[in-house]
Order: structure tokens, then sequence, then C-alpha cells
């Protein structure tokens, strides 16, 4: 049932989210994820991206 | 949603139009037949309706969907019309057989068929195919879709980190020789690399630079000068030639005074000039009568006469002519080495630490190109000379160049590598620790979807078989393979055993059931219409009366249940009020015949039966009303003497009299036998603490008892003593048994009191009667 994809999806980006292996403003991965259209490119592109905000984070902190 | 009917034609059974109108006001459908009647055939007509599935054509191997017509029917004659109280649904067959065609297509009602090949299968298959039955409930396919997406990216980025990894080891055992080569300058390698780095190698590009031009001029100078010896002497020989040639014609001519080559000349001219005419008859010189014939054998025999000087004159021609070409040639090819000189000396004169502008000083712009190369030749060995120490000198400088740039890139792929590496890492460590969350979340998912499941079949399960020592059925996931259903239950000592290698056929049965049962609730929001199509086989009374309280608890979870069967234990249960008869639509399929089709009656209960002869007189009969009533009876007794577990002699087969159940209710049971009427809420439930009325049952059974003869006089056989008895008798023997059940027969769900909530009576289902004692005293 597809109500399966969206359930476990969700949770799936609220652990991300919560374990920090994904940016808090991402919104479209937990329906890419649910609909299983997210690609190996956008995978990169997120953990790209929350590694850049955490090595953001970690200069102003030592600024 | 509610299902208002069913119209069936020419669909298997169904030779001729069928229709089931459903009551309005029950969501049970019980069809009872025997087989070959027809049952599967209206439960098969839901299911092609509603799914794409075929019925039970679906078990065979062989699936053709010409097989779902009627016999003698005709593809465009099949119909199966559904009308709920939303909407008509209908299904055809198509033209060619080979589908069923929907309308409408889409939306239509939910439907989950049960029948027992599929119990069997599901029970004993593999993991795989039990997997499969169940991945709707548990299926993440997007999930894994996912997954494998960021397994794709971890084997990527997995190969880009070992690739860079031993690229960066290279540059860096590439940088450790050099600097060993070099004799490990400095005190350790990294300062030695950061002052090769920072060297300013711009002057050194440029002089390797210089020096290469000059390097290459002079090489492309020495083409132009190869070249031009080669011409050179390739002249020198034609002048040679010529000479030669010139020489043997003048030898010749001291030989052979007379022989004028001028005079030569003018007689191949004549040749030439009568040869062109097309008759003459007069000497052009002299103007003499003579022919053209005669004239040019003259001149030939003269030519001939001076052939030696001839072939002499012709050879001297021919090499002035070659000696001129050549020289020609010799002149192209000195001009433009004029101009590559002049370039070789401005690019020279430019490396102050050669000697380039001294050696090349007599050469200038000004010179005619003659003066230059001859001033070229005379410091021709000089040149050579600077040029071998230029270029000895240029491989030191190239070297330095080399390695410098060797280092910088290293250093530099060392800088790049490392940045990337450390890059590469952190993304890895993300995205694996992002696969762990990912695939421990979809397997706990399915471990609770399967965990709820199996707590549902658990309660189920315990239902039908209470205190039997079985149970805990577990369905789990085995991680290790893929799609892989297990299924674990105790069997009273053992726990975890499959239960398919212990359990009995029938307690298998019921755990496909109930496994079933489990998932389609699970999959109904109160709309999905359950089919259970011949589901029982052979199971006890006890058991089955389970199976029935499970169906009937579990059937408001769905929009309808639709039982079919060919098991008459469950027929009668209902017949006789040993099952909640009020809470179900009862059909009953007659016989099959191509004729008439599938015959629909509806069983009457036998209660009603007896109401039936009692209250209308003009139907009344002694024999049926008798029978019935003592049949009834039996029913009504063999429910009290269980519940109050009365003695009576063993028997193979439990098949008591009717006296053998009344004379075997004790003194002291019948002493305090009473039922207690509850009081009815205003919301239709039954109150817990007042009853509107308290009656004993002693007087009625008495009555009975007075008037038991009748069943077997009247109602069982053919006797005097039977005719002798009075129909008032056989009304007040019926009328007495109405009574009994009236006061223990549930005025809601038809059904008696046989369950033991309290631990004091016993009551029915919704609590409306309540019978005491609880156990015989």
């Amino acid at each position: 049932m597809s109500d399966n994809n969206k359930t476990v999806a969700k949770e799936i980006v609220r652990q991300l989210k919560a374990e920090k292996m994904v940016a808090d403003e991402e919104i479209i991965l937990e329906s890419k994820i649910g609909d299983g259209t997210i690609r190996e490119s956008d995978w990169k592109l997120v953990f790209e991206q929350q590694i850049r905000n955490a090595e953001k984070q970690a200069k102003s902190e030592t600024e | 949603m509610k299902l208002n009917s069913l119209h069936i034609k020419s669909f298997r059974g169904a030779t001729k139009p069928l229709t089931i109108n459903f009551s309005q006001d029950k969501n049970i459908t019980l069809l009872y037949a025997e087989n070959g009647n027809g049952k599967s055939s209206i439960a098969d007509a839901l299911v092609c309706l509603c799914t794409d599935g075929a019925g039970s054509l679906d078990d065979k191997s062989n699936k053709d969907y010409s097989f779902l017509k009627s016999l003698g029917a005709n593809n465009s004659d099949l119909l199966v019309e559904l009308k709920t109280d939303t909407q008509t649904f209908k299904a055809t067959l198509s033209a060619n057989s080979n589908k069923i065609i929907k309308n409408p297509s889409i939306d239509l009602p939910k439907l989950k068929a049960l029948r027992r090949a599929q119990i069997t299968s599901f029970i004993e298959d593999t993991p795989s195919a039990r997997y499969k039955v169940l991945s709707s409930f548990i299926d993440v396919a997007n999930i894994q879709k996912s997954e494998a997406e960021l397994k794709k990216l971890i084997a990527s980025l997995d190969r880009d980190y070992g690739q860079n990894t031993k690229s960066l080891t290279d540059a860096k055992h590439t940088i450790t020789d050099i600097w060993n080569k070099e004799g490990n300058p400095l005190d350790t390698l990294k300062d030695w690399v950061q002052s090769e780095i920072k060297k300013d190698n711009s002057k050194l590009t440029k002089e390797l630079h210089e020096n290469n031009t000059v390097l290459q001029n002079w090489s492309s100078l020495q083409t132009v000068v190869s070249s031009i010896k080669t011409e050179n002497a390739k002249y020198g020989i034609a002048v040679n030639n010529l000479k030669e040639a010139e020489k043997q014609l003048k030898e010749y001519q001291l030989k052979n005074p007379n022989a004028e080559s001028n005079l030569l000349s003018v007689l191949n001219e004549t040749k030439k000039f009568l040869t062109a005419k097309v008759a003459i008859d007069k000497c052009p010189v002299c103007e003499k009568d003579n022919e053209k014939e005669h004239l040019l054998q003259n001149v030939d025999g003269r030519i001939a006469k001076m052939q030696e000087l001839n072939k002499l004159t012709q050879t001297v021609n021919s090499a002035k002519t070659e000696k001129d070409r050549l020289y020609n040639r010799l002149q192209g090819q000195i001009e433009p080495f004029n101009t590559q000189l002049i370039g070789f000396k401005n690019s020279a004169i430019k490396l102050s630490a050669f000697d380039f502008t001294n050696i090349l000083s007599e050469i200038l712009d000004t010179n005619t190109t003659k003066d230059n190369y001859k001033a070229f030749n005379d410091s021709s060995m000089q040149l050579t000379a600077e040029i071998e120490k230029l270029s000895k000198h240029n491989q030191s400088v190239n070297k330095s160049v080399v390695l410098h740039n060797s280092i910088k890139s290293n250093y530099e792929s060392i800088v790049r590598l490392t940045k990337s590496c450390r890059e590469l890492e952190k993304l890895l460590k993300q995205a694996k620790s992002s696969l762990v969350i990912i695939e421990n979340t979809r397997k706990k998912f399915i471990d609770n979807e399967l965990l709820s499941i199996s707590g549902e079949v658990e309660r189920m399960y315990q239902e039908i078989h209470p205190d039997e020592g079985l149970g805990n059925v577990k369905l789990f996931l085995n991680h290790t393979y893929q799609s892989s259903l297990n299924l674990s239950a105790n069997f009273h000592t053992e726990s975890d055993i499959t239960p398919q290698s212990v359990y009995s056929e029938s307690h298998l049965d019921t755990l496909g059931l109930c496994i079933f049962i489990a998932l389609a609730k699970k999959e109904s929001n109160k709309d999905v219409i359950l089919i259970l199509d011949d589901v029982v086989m052979s199971v006890d009374e006890r058991h089955l009366d389970r199976i029935i309280s499970l169906i009937h608890t579990e059937a408001k979870h769905f929009a309808h249940v639709f039982i079919s069967t060919h098991y008459r234990p469950w027929r009668e249960r209902y017949r006789n009020n040993r099952a909640p008869n009020t809470n179900i639509q009862f059909l009953e399929l007659r016989s099959w015949s191509i004729e008439r089709g599938i015959t629909i009656a509806k069983p009457q209960l036998v209660l009603e039966e007896i109401k039936f002869y009692l209250n209308s007189p003009e139907n009344f009969h002694r024999e049926n009303l008798s029978g019935a009533t003592g049949r009834f009876l039996e029913a009504i007794l063999d429910f009290l003497t269980f519940n109050f577990q009365s003695r009576l002699k063993r028997k193979p087969g439990n098949d008591y009299t009717l006296s053998e159940l009344l004379d075997c209710l004790s003194k002291d049971l019948l002493k305090g036998l009473k039922v207690q009427k509850m009081n009815i809420l205003p919301d239709g439930k039954y109150c817990n603490n007042y009853f509107t009325d308290e009656i004993y049952l002693k007087t009625v059974i008495d009555e009975i008892k007075s008037l038991k003869a009748i069943r077997n006089q009247v109602g069982a056989h053919f006797t005097f003593d039977g005719a002798l008895v009075s129909d008032n008798d056989i009304e007040d023997f019926a009328k007495a048994t109405v009574k009994l059940a009236e006061l223990l027969v549930c005025p809601v769900n038809g059904t008696l009191p046989d369950r033991n909530k309290s631990g004091s009576y016993w009551e029915t289902k919704i609590g409306s009667i309540r019978l005491y004692p609880l156990i015989e005293p």
C-alpha cells in the first residue's frame, strides 16, 4: 500500500534530521523517498548540503 | 458501503439469471449448499467483479476466462452486476474471452476472498510465496528503491574514495622518490617541498623556451641547408653533364669539319616544312621543278648522313635544359635560407651566455643571400660546436624545469586529493549512517506491522482454540533473505516451532483463517467485502461455534461478510438457534441443473417453522410439528446439558435421545434453573444490574417432560398410540418448547446464553438473558 511508503518515509526523514544526517530545512526529501523517485545524485546533494551547513555552523561558533 | 443486490447471468453455474437481494440490516450472508449447487459461482462472480482475480479459476493451472461463462452461453451473455447503496458495478466478458471488462473500471468495491486452497497454500507454501500474500500490507517498495539509490551512491563514493586514496599515495610516493633522488635536501620532505614550490621557475622556463626556440630554428635551418646541399650537388652534376656533352660535340666537329650543326638545323626545319605541305611541285629554295616525295627523300638522306652530329647536339641541348632547371630550383632553395638564417641569428644572439653574436656577426640582413650563405658556411663549424654546447646546457635546464613542475604538480595533487578524500570520507560516513537509519526504520516498520498482524491472529486463534496449548503465533520476516516470511507458534511445551510440522490439518485451517481475517481486517475501513468460500471442512461443534462467534465478532469491521459452506452442521447451528441467526441473511441453494441453474431458497429456522404450524391452523401438520419440536428440543437440551455438564451415559457419537437429555437434568439443577431477562437501556444495550423478569424453567421443562412421548409417537414413528394423540397435546408440546426457547434465546441475536463472563451465570453475547446457575449444584 502506498501509505506504507509514506509512513516509513516520514519516519526516516524525522530520524535523519534528528541525527543531523540531512538539513532541517529539507522539505522534498520525504516525498521523494516515499514515492521512490530519489536518485543517487539527489542523495549526494542532500548530504553535501548538510555537510556545508555543519561547516558553516562550526565556523560561526568558532568566530 | 452496503450491498443491495447481486445479479448474475450466464456466469458459471448461473445458466439462468440469478438475483440475490441483500438484507440492509444484516452484513453477514450465509450461503449453504451441498457441493455442485453453485456456491463458488456466486463467490467467484463477486471476485471477478471486484478484483483482478477469477476466483476458484485462479487455483487451476490453466486459467481460461472462457470457462467463466455458462455452458452454451455466448461471451456477450455474461453479466455480473452488483448494486450498492452508492453505485452499480458491472462486469462482462470480452469478445475474445481474454479479459473481464468492468464498468466502472476504477474505485471498485474492495474485496478479499479466501478459499480453502489458499489457506493450505499460505500455511504450507515457501516463505517467499507467503511474503507475496502479505506484501500489500508490508510492502515498502518505494523505500527499498530509495535505499537502492543510496547504496549506489555509497558504492560510487567508495570507488571514488579508493581511487583518490590511491592517487594520493602515488603522488606522495612520487614526491618522496624525487626528494630521495635529490639526496634528501633540507631536513624534511615537507620543508623541501615547501621551499621548492616557492621557487620562481619563470626565469628558467623562459630560458628553456628561448633555448628551445634557438634549437628549433637551428634544426629548421639545417633542413634548408641540407636541401640546398642536395640541390647544389644535383646542379653540379648537371653542369658537368653539359660540359661533357659540349666537349663530345666539339670533338666530333673537329673530326668532321663539314658537319655543320647550323645546316643540320636548317635540314631539320626543312623536313618539318615539307612534311607539313600537301603537295609541292617546285623546290622552295631554288624553285626548280621537283616533287614533295623527291625533295623529302633528298632531305632525309642528308640528315641521315649527319645523324651522329644530330645526337650530340640534342644531348648538349638536353644537358643545358637540365642545368637551367636545376639552377632555378637551387635559386628557389637559397632564398628561404636567408630568412631562416636571419631568424636563427635573431633568436641565437639573445642567448648572451653563448658566442652566437660573435660567430654570426658577418651575417647581416643587408647582405646578399650568397654572401650570407658564404658567411654561414664559413662559420658552420663554430656554429655546430656552439649549438652542441647549447643543447647540452638546455638538457640541464629542461631537467630542472621538469623536476620543478613535477614537484609542483604532485604537491598540488596531494593538496587537492587530500581535500577530496576528506570530503568523500565525510560524505561516505553520512551516507552509510543514513543507510543504517533507513534500513532499520524499514525493518522496524515491517516487523511492527507483522507484530500487529501476529497479535490479531493470536487473539483470534485463542478465541477458537482457548486453553489448548497452542498459539503464540508469530509472523516474522527473515532479514537474511529478501521477501521471506516465516511463521512460528507454540505447541504445548514447545515454543517457536513451525506449526506446519506439528499442528493438525484442522488447526492449520483455523490458523490460516485467522491470518486471513486479520489481514483483511487490517485493510478494511469497514469497506471491504470479505468472502469466506467453503473455508471450513470438518470441525467439531465446539470449534464450529467459536469460528461462527469469531466471524460475527469481526463482521463489524467489514462492509459485508459473505460465507459459503457445504458443511451442514453450520447450517443446523443457525437453524436451531445455536448460532446468532438473527444477525445473518441465511440462504440455501437447492440442487443445480443446467435447465434450472442456481436456485436460491430461504431456509426456515426451526423455531419459526414450529411457530408457523402453531399460528396458521390451515397449515397444521401433526407429524411435522412433532418432529420439528422434538429436534429443536434436542438442540436446546444439548446446549443445557453441555453447559451444566449433566451426567449422561456415554455413547458413541453423542446421539442421545430426547428422553435421555430431559432426564439427565438433575433435581438440584432444575430447582435453581432460571433465566433473568435484563432491562434494555435507551441506547439499545442491556443493563448490567436490573432485569425485567426472572423465570424458573422447572415448570416448563416438567410440562415438556409430560409430553415428550409425542416426539416419537407422532414425530418419528407410525404407531397406533401415535394416532391416539390429540392435536391439542401436540400443540401443547410445541407451545411448551417455544416457551422454553423464548426464555433462553436472545431476542436480538437469536443465540443461547452460552458465555461465562461473570463467573456466576451464563449469558447471551449481548447480555440480554442470564441463565443460572453457572454449574450444577
